[in-house]
């Protein structure tokens, strides 16, 4: 296990390193969100199982805009840790970081190799999120 | 367990959640431009409830889910350079809250596949 001597800066200060490192920062935030969500979730729909009135009520409860845009932040946390973390479990393959090879001066990192990839999976995050919003705000029920 | 055989895990399972919560977003947020109806209404909650495919990917995204985000959340808190018995602490109480969350949320799913409500 490698020591992270910053503490809790360590978790937010990704210094000179790369854009890899705050993309990283991003996914273990937006992880986070996630399962407190999830969390709040379970107990929310838990209540289908009492029936419809139970269901209207509980759904009365948290129809509110602010809750409502909580709700929408959460979808583009999903939409990003989904993308990027099948960024980072094609790379824990090894997949899309070239080959290894001898270090040559100017050293390259492998995981740089990825930054076309992640540029475009942040284009469709861009794009997913957009659908999203029509959906969640303009389109009538 | 092995703590690599757990991450090795933790990376699986983010492949499958992929995959079922990919369908779980379509299903609850892209309603209304796939038309599919009002995902919340009590109508399409039930038919989602007394269908058995529905049923079994609510219960394995539950599985999934709380083992990835509760395998998530104990690594974030292991890089603070716990103590031997701080850790123990913390995965007893990420394996608490994940037995309870997996308890609850399986209930939920099976006694509302089960229940006759209409
Ligand atoms: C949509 C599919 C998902 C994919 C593809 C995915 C993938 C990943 C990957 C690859 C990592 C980094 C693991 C590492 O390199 O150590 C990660 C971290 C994390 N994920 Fe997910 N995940 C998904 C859904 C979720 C869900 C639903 C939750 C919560 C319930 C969640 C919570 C977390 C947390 C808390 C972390 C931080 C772990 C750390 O930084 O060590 N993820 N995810």
């Amino acid at each position: 296990m490698i020591k992270n001597l910053l503490g809790i800066k360590g978790w937010a200060f990704a210094g000179k390193f790369s854009l890899q490192r705050y993309a990283y920062i991003l996914q273990r935030i937006t992880g986070l969100g996630i399962i407190l969500y999830l969390l709040m979730h379970l107990y929310v729909t838990g209540f289908k199982i009492k029936g419809q009135e139970a269901w209207n009520s509980i759904m009365q409860t948290v129809h509110h805009p602010i809750l409502h845009f909580f709700e929408f932040l959460l979808f583009i946390c999903v939409i990003y840790h989904a993308l990027n973390g099948f960024r980072l479990i094609l790379a824990e393959f090894g997949i899309g970081i070239g080959k290894p090879g001898r270090q040559v001066y100017p050293y390259t990192t492998s995981v740089d190799r990825q930054k076309g990839f992640f540029f475009f999976l942040m284009f469709l995050v861009l794009i997913i999120v957009l659908v999203g919003a029509a959906d969640f705000y303009l389109l009538p029920k | 367990m092995k703590e690599s055989k757990l991450w090795s895990l933790h990376i699986f399972s983010g492949a499958i959640l992929l995959i079922l919560l990919g369908i779980h977003m379509v299903i609850m947020h892209f309603d209304k431009i796939l038309n599919l109806g009002d995902s919340l209404a009590w109508k399409s909650v039930l038919s989602r409830m007394q269908s058995t495919s529905h049923t079994v990917i609510y219960l394995l995204l539950l599985l999934f889910a709380v083992y990835h985000g509760l395998y998530g959340v104990r690594s974030l808190i292991f890089e603070l350079n716990l103590s031997k018995k701080g850790r123990s602490v913390v995965s007893f109480i990420v394996v608490v809250v994940g037995l309870v969350a997996l308890i609850y949320g399986g209930y939920a799913i099976i006694a509302g596949h089960m229940a006759k409500l209409s």
